[in-house]
């Protein structure tokens, strides 16, 4: 099974509000090809892509939030799945594409590779719904009924490496994506974000 | 921390609008921290890893809300990588409150080498920091902080010592 057709797959159920948070590496290129939009928040380093989605969760509890983790970028920080269920978002879908590989920095294996089961690890911190895909037809299924649910899930889809051609990269700053995103919530939600002043408290009248 | 240093933080945070608050526990934010867990006027987001809490105030303030994280102080030192690979490559704002453990006077042999990693790696980090340590300043410098690091875009940090710890 490959990323590019799970996430395919995805785009076909997601709406177009749903906001999307993507790991670092090929995720982010390959989710922008087939959904880019303002609600997608891309590029985050090692261990903060479930914590990014989860502060998201809680900051917006009427807006369907989505993860796009993969294995190692989860193991570094792996006790954010203990802490998601402190408040358990019903509004949060945790998907990790495990390749039991760090395949960005050249291949070497993940402890996935060795056996670690994420999904079990999933379930003893409190995430029931927890499930495991390792073909896109069970990812199909799997993903479109995780997105129909009214409580949090966490779904592991076992992947191949391997990623789309280099010229289908999109060029990204991410930075830059985080104010296009924030603009996208100040838009969508009639909230401030950003808060930026244009005048000192030193010098307001 | 003394019932009237933890207050003064209280009322500081709701001055400045500050809505959220994820926190590892710490002996010198004992007080405030239980009361924060009890107030619903904050989201509580206890954190097993204070990296994690960074993450969570990151995506946090991208929905909207106003972060801020209270870890110990050697809490800093775990926090270092998403403060860095995050909050300074993307200009993301946060409000930190760090107890100042090994500052002097803290006179406790396994506090010392704070005093030689907490202000150097905040300075590495880009992270201003003011040092505060009357109680009558904290409530002023939530607020300072709060609107500083919205309007530049960076992390601001509030070192508690002195009179606010004791």
């Amino acid at each position: 099974m490959k990323r590019f057709d799970c996430l395919k797959a995805l785009a076909s159920f997601t709406a177009e509000d749903d906001l999307v948070v993507t790991n670092l590496g090929n995720t982010p290129h390959e989710w922008h090809a087939v959904r880019p939009s303002r609600a997608n928040l891309y590029g985050f380093n090692l261990g903060q892509c479930t914590p990014v989605a989860y502060g998201l969760a809680l900051a917006l509890p009427n807006r369907r939030v989505i993860a796009l983790d993969g294995d190692g970028n989860l193991l570094l920080h792996l006790a954010s799945l203990a802490d998601v269920c402190f408040h358990k978002p019903a509004n949060l879908r945790i998907i990790v594409f495990d390749n039991e590989a760090y395949e960005s920095p050249g291949g070497m294996p993940t402890a996935t590779a060795h056996g670690v089961d994420l999904v079990q690890i999933a379930k003893g911190c409190g995430i029931q719904r927890s499930f495991l895909a390792s073909t896109i037809e069970e990812f199909t299924e799997k993903v479109k009924a995780a997105l129909e649910e009214k409580e949090l899930c966490f779904l592991v889809a076992k992947i191949e490496t391997g990623t789309i051609g280099r010229t289908e990269y999109a060029s990204m700053d991410y930075k830059f994506n985080k104010y296009i995103f924030a603009s996208y919530i100040e838009e969508t939600e009639k909230r401030p974000v950003l808060r930026l002043r244009s005048r000192s408290p030193f010098t307001e009248k | 921390m003394n019932v009237e240093a933890s207050d003064a933080i209280i009322r500081g945070l709701k001055a400045a609008n500050v809505d959220l608050v994820a926190m590892l526990p710490d002996h010198g934010f004992d007080r405030v921290q239980k009361t924060i867990a009890a107030d619903p006027s904050f989201t509580f987001v206890p954190v097993s890893n204070e990296g994690i809490g960074v993450g969570i105030c990151a995506g946090a303030f991208l929905g909207g809300k106003i972060p801020a994280i209270m870890i110990p102080t050697s809490g800093l030192l775990v926090a270092t990588w998403p403060l860095a690979s995050l909050n300074n490559l993307w200009n993301m704002p946060l409000l930190l409150l760090i107890p100042y453990r090994g500052d002097v006077g803290d006179a406790q042999p396994v506090m010392r080498t704070y005093k030689f990693t907490t202000e150097p790696i905040l300075r590495d980090l880009h992270i201003p920091y003011v040092i505060v340590s009357e109680i009558s300043k904290i409530e002023g410098a939530i607020k300072d902080a709060v609107a500083s690091t919205f309007a530049w875009q960076n992390p601001i940090c509030l070192l508690f010592t002195g009179e606010t710890l004791r």
